[in-house]
């Protein structure tokens, strides 16, 4: 019990190091070489979608919440709501990979498409709730197409990084967290 | 409906719901800022690291992406570089000649115009004491025929051939050199001799010294009035022994050229000197 414990807490605390890094990277260095206007990467949300999908609920639960903080704290305007859409995010990720007896990965790509569509929706609504009236296709154009199309490229990417992060929970024999608890 | 009775998406979700009321209810009373500072000052360490990783890419990305101009830029500072070695070690030359020249200021300032041109010594000729010495000036640089050449020390001889880039100087060893002298002190005038056995030795002597002369040893002997080709006052050597004649009545004084003649490397040849007391004529050897 004591060592199921222990691997989960490496997870965790990987995975704590990890969001605030993809954080770090999020705002400070992929913003020197990928223009806003053509791509913008939500590094924490494919995390957060690899997590609930390769460790099940509570990784992607919990990191979602963790990240809409992280993702709320460097970018938000207030009113918080990244911490609830994460983690919901995380959560669906592991009830999709779940539900939906396919290829892990493919399951993994749908529905983080799907999520980013819905990261895209939430920029929207946080663009209109701070900057009242602004031209919907404008938001399109320059919030909601470059978070899809870099979100896009970085989702298949997160996905082995999931997997690393939740490798020493896998290896628990019963192979979940739910069970720990 | 097991995925929503589920305990932890209940338990994530009061936590997620908790903190969007939180943060909101933060944000209204006007200390949204609060949760955000720390998290930000969690962040700004690996903000900062990255910041300065991306910096170094961009860095390197600029440098490939410039290859070109860097490569010409390059060439063009490492001739800039040679060119500077060269200007520098020219410079050194010139400071080292300069140093030498300063030297001679004290000859200088006997004469109302005096110039000189410095040389390397190339060769020296055979024998065991040296009656030539080939320098590495010639027409080209101004030098004729009958020109003094000194160091800082004093005399050594005079410009007895001249090609256009070398000249050959007979040194005051010249068994039939004789150099119109006098000794500083007392006055006395005489003539430079070098016996072969002498000039064996590195030796001089000056002849034709009066019996009565008051000569002391130490005595500086230099270069008379006497003659068209030595400035007056250029130093010979100095006395080490003084014998009176066999056959004249008179004495012969043995001297120690002032110019190490041994280590002999640079001297300069006079090119054109006016001594201050007959300024109206000007003297070219």
């Amino acid at each position: 019990m004591k060592q199921k414990i222990a691997l989960c807490s490496l997870s965790v605390i990987l995975c704590a190091i990890c969001g605030i890094l993809l954080c770090a990277a999020q705002t400070s260095l992929l913003p020197m070489f990928v223009s806003d206007s053509i791509f913008v990467l939500d590094l924490l949300l494919c995390l957060t979608v690899a997590l609930g999908a390769c460790g099940g609920p509570a990784f992607g639960a919990f990191f979602g919440i963790y990240a809409g903080i992280l993702a709320d704290s460097t970018g938000g305007f207030g009113i918080s709501i990244l911490p609830l859409f994460y983690m919901l995010c995380g959560y669906l990720a592991y009830v999709a990979a779940d539900l939906i007896p396919y290829k892990k990965f493919l399951v993994y790509l749908a529905t983080g498409a799907i999520l980013i569509l819905g990261r895209a929706v939430v920029a929207v609504i946080y663009v209109m709730l701070s900057s009242g009236s602004v031209a919907i296709l404008d938001v399109i154009r320059y919030v909601c197409i470059p978070l899809i199309l870099g979100s896009a490229l970085a989702l298949p990417a997160a996905y082995p990084l999931g997997l690393l992060l939740t490798l020493p929970v896998r290896k628990i024999k019963h192979d979940s967290i739910d069970k720990i608890m | 409906m097991k995925y929503i009775k589920n305990k932890i998406f209940i338990v994530s979700l009061t936590l997620a719901l908790s903190a969007v009321v939180m943060f909101s209810v933060f944000y209204f009373m006007g200390i949204g800022n609060l949760p955000a500072s720390a998290v930000q000052a969690a962040l700004a360490p690996f903000q900062k690291m990255f910041t300065a990783v991306g910096e170094s890419i961009q860095g390197y990305s600029i440098y490939f992406s410039n290859m070109k101009a860097l490569y010409e830029e390059n060439q063009a500072l490492k001739e800039r570089i040679e060119q500077l070695e060269r200007d520098r070690h020219e410079a050194e030359l010139a400071v080292g000649e300069n140093a030498a020249l300063r030297d001679y200021l004290g000859i200088r300032d006997r004469y109302e115009s005096f110039s000189a041109v410095g040389a390397q010594v190339l060769g020296r000729s055979d024998g065991t004491y040296l009656q030539y010495i080939t320098l590495d000036k010639g027409s080209a640089s101004g030098i004729k025929e009958n020109m003094p050449v000194i160091t800082k020390n004093g005399l050594v001889g005079y410009v007895c051939d001249v090609s256009i880039n070398s000249c050959r100087v007979s040194t005051i060893f010249q068994y039939d050199m004789g150099v119109g002298v006098y000794v500083q002190g007392s006055g006395e005038v005489g003539l430079t001799d070098c016996p072969y056995k002498m000039g064996e030795m590195g030796l001089l002597r000056v002849i034709y010294l009066p019996e009565d002369a008051t000569i002391e040893i130490g005595d500086r002997v230099v270069t008379g009035d006497l003659g068209d080709i030595y400035p007056s006052g250029l130093t010979v050597g100095h006395v080490i022994e003084i014998l009176p004649d066999t056959y004249n009545r008179t004495l012969t004084a043995t001297i120690r050229p002032a110019v190490d003649f041994d280590s002999l490397k640079q001297v300069y040849v006079i090119t054109g000197f006016v001594e201050k007391q007959q300024s109206d004529e000007a003297v070219e050897p």
